[in-house]
């Protein structure tokens, strides 16, 4: 693992620990001064741990450093460039409507409980990663610079995304993480998605980050503490995160469980599984899908037009939101079939939490076509640059198989 | 953890950017920024921690999502029947005439030019 991946995951994690930190000061009535103070310590422990913990990972260096830097330096002006551009002043409709609407509740220490009192069109069950970050800046800034606040850490995860995945794949192939980060710095989806100000880029980063610290914990076991906190994360920012982290853990199972490991997976995870737990029993209602639901939603399993629409949808979105990870995708299947091998175990994996998050889709008991329409792109965007990583780590073997064909 | 290139590329990235965003939006005024416009002249009469219904008159654009955001961190809730709260935020279209029930007394009253914005309470 490069070192300049650690600082990306490095900021990551202080992100949910500013959220999680405040959080918790909301509820014991924490003095702001000594919330920040608090916030500071435990942001320079975190860093200090992990450059302790984890400084006998090798350092993965190139031979070609000139061009990491060069390559990186294109695509953060590129995606600086073309990102402002996008952006709306008060982000999309979810952003003014749910995640700042809910920092603004959060900013202040006598009104955040009455996010609680709303029944129709407050989501008070969506977890608080993002609202509790922002509110804390918000706080901090006595509210000003509300506007700028959530564009300038919505931007900077979007910036971090792809950055993270080419600074993972730049030594194993320089052609394929430079492509990856141009084709990233390219899309407007994404990058138009990324500034909406929606949770769904933070969840995708967390996501992301989890599957990358999976990928390197032989190098270090403590890198599982970190993969485990990620987790947390991607539960702390999006209900849809406890689905992605359920099916990581499941997929992981053997190396989680495993007798040296598991110990490393509970240090990561126990801290944000409390204050989830803590966040959904004491204050969050249950969420609309559930509790909207009808006497018998099995019934829905069986409506083969449901399945259909869900189908066609997710064709259409293929085609005109994601052709990059539909081509990726088709070109890695025939990969494996030339090859006479079964997929990578990441690449399954992200293919059951599509599965999973379309299950929600067939058993929604709202209008299926209202709620495609509505949220089905931004669920795969989610698994989009974790999906990107799998691939680029695959296409990455390509230099390998040549140079080998080449000595043949 | 040498990786300060790395904090100066993201950071310079993210100042620039928020400049540029800034720059854009500077003169921007959309539907949200009317209504706070407006709505912000109740900050003297609403103090942020009170609970306030809302009433919603064949209105112009996404009312209920805006007012309470701009509105933040008062409670704003859609129930206005049997006085649940007894400050009631009544936002019409500007082109319609203004509805007061005889029983109740008007505070305080605006319009942005596509929306009027009538504050009452019980007599």
């Amino acid at each position: 693992m490069r070192n300049d991946s650690r600082q990306i995951l490095f900021l990551g994690l202080s992100a949910s620990c500013i959220s999680f930190l405040y959080f918790l000061s909301l509820v014991i009535h924490l003095n702001f001064v000594v919330t920040v103070l608090l916030t500071a310590f435990c942001i320079r422990q975190l860093y200090v741990w992990m450059k302790k913990g984890l400084s006998n990972i090798a350092q993965e260096k190139s031979v070609h450093e000139g061009w990491y830097w060069a390559i990186m330096v294109i695509g953060v002006f590129l995606i600086t460039n073309r990102t402002y551009y996008f952006a709306e002043k008060h982000g999309g409709y979810d952003a003014y409507a749910i995640w700042n609407y809910h920092a603004e509740m959060l900013a202040h220490q006598y009104s955040w409980k009455k996010l609680f009192l709303y029944t129709h069109f407050g989501h008070p069950d969506y977890p608080y990663c993002l609202p509790a970050f922002l509110g804390f800046f918000f706080r901090l800034f006595h509210d000003h610079y509300t506007v700028l606040i959530p564009f300038a850490f919505s931007f900077l995860i979007t910036l971090c995304t792809p950055l993270l995945i080419y600074t993972e794949l730049f030594k194993k192939n320089i052609v394929i993480a430079a492509l990856i980060l141009i084709l990233f710095a390219t899309d407007d989806y994404f990058l138009k998605q990324g500034v909406s100000q929606y949770a769904d880029t933070l969840l995708a980063f967390f996501f992301l980050c989890a599957i990358i610290c999976m990928q390197h914990y032989k190098e270090n076991k403590k890198l599982i503490v970190l993969c485990a906190a990620f987790l947390g994360c991607c539960m702390w920012t999006k209900n849809e995160g406890s689905i992605l982290s359920v099916i990581f853990v499941l997929f992981h199972a053997r190396t989680i469980f495993s007798k040296h490991n598991f110990k490393y997976f509970l240090a990561g995870i126990i801290v944000p599984l409390l204050i989830i737990t803590f966040f959904k029993v004491a204050y969050a209602p249950a969420n609309d899908l559930i509790s909207n639901q009808a006497a018998s939603p099995y019934l829905k399993l069986f409506q083969a037009g449901r399945y259909k629409m869900i189908y066609d949808k997710l064709v259409v979105n293929l085609n005109t939101l994601f052709p990059v990870v539909k081509i990726g995708l088709m070109v890695y299947i025939i990969f494996c079939i030339v090859e006479r091998k079964l997929p990578n175990k990441e690449f399954v994996m992200l293919l059951v939490c599509m599965g999973a998050y379309f299950m929600i889709y067939v058993f929604t008991p709202y209008d299926v076509a209202w709620h495609l329409n509505t949220s089905q792109d931004r669920l795969m965007h989610h698994l989009m640059p974790a999906m990107m990583y799998v691939l680029g780590l695959q296409f990455s073997r390509v230099q390998f198989v040549l140079s080998k064909q080449q000595s043949l | 953890m040498k990786g300060i290139i790395i904090y100066i590329l993201l950071f310079s990235a993210v100042i620039i950017a928020v400049l540029l965003h800034g720059a854009k939006i500077h003169q921007q005024q959309d539907d949200i920024d009317k209504m706070g416009v407006t709505l912000h002249k109740l900050d003297s009469i609403l103090p942020v921690n009170s609970n306030i219904s809302l009433k919603i008159i064949n209105p112009k654009g996404d009312v209920y999502f805006w007012s309470r955001y701009v509105l933040a961190p008062r409670f704003v809730s859609l129930k206005y029947e049997n006085n649940v709260y007894d400050t009631v935020l009544t936002i019409q279209d500007a082109s319609l005439k203004d509805t007061i029930p005889t029983n109740r007394k008007l505070l305080w009253k605006n319009s942005d030019g596509q929306n009027n914005y009538l504050l009452t309470s019980s007599n």
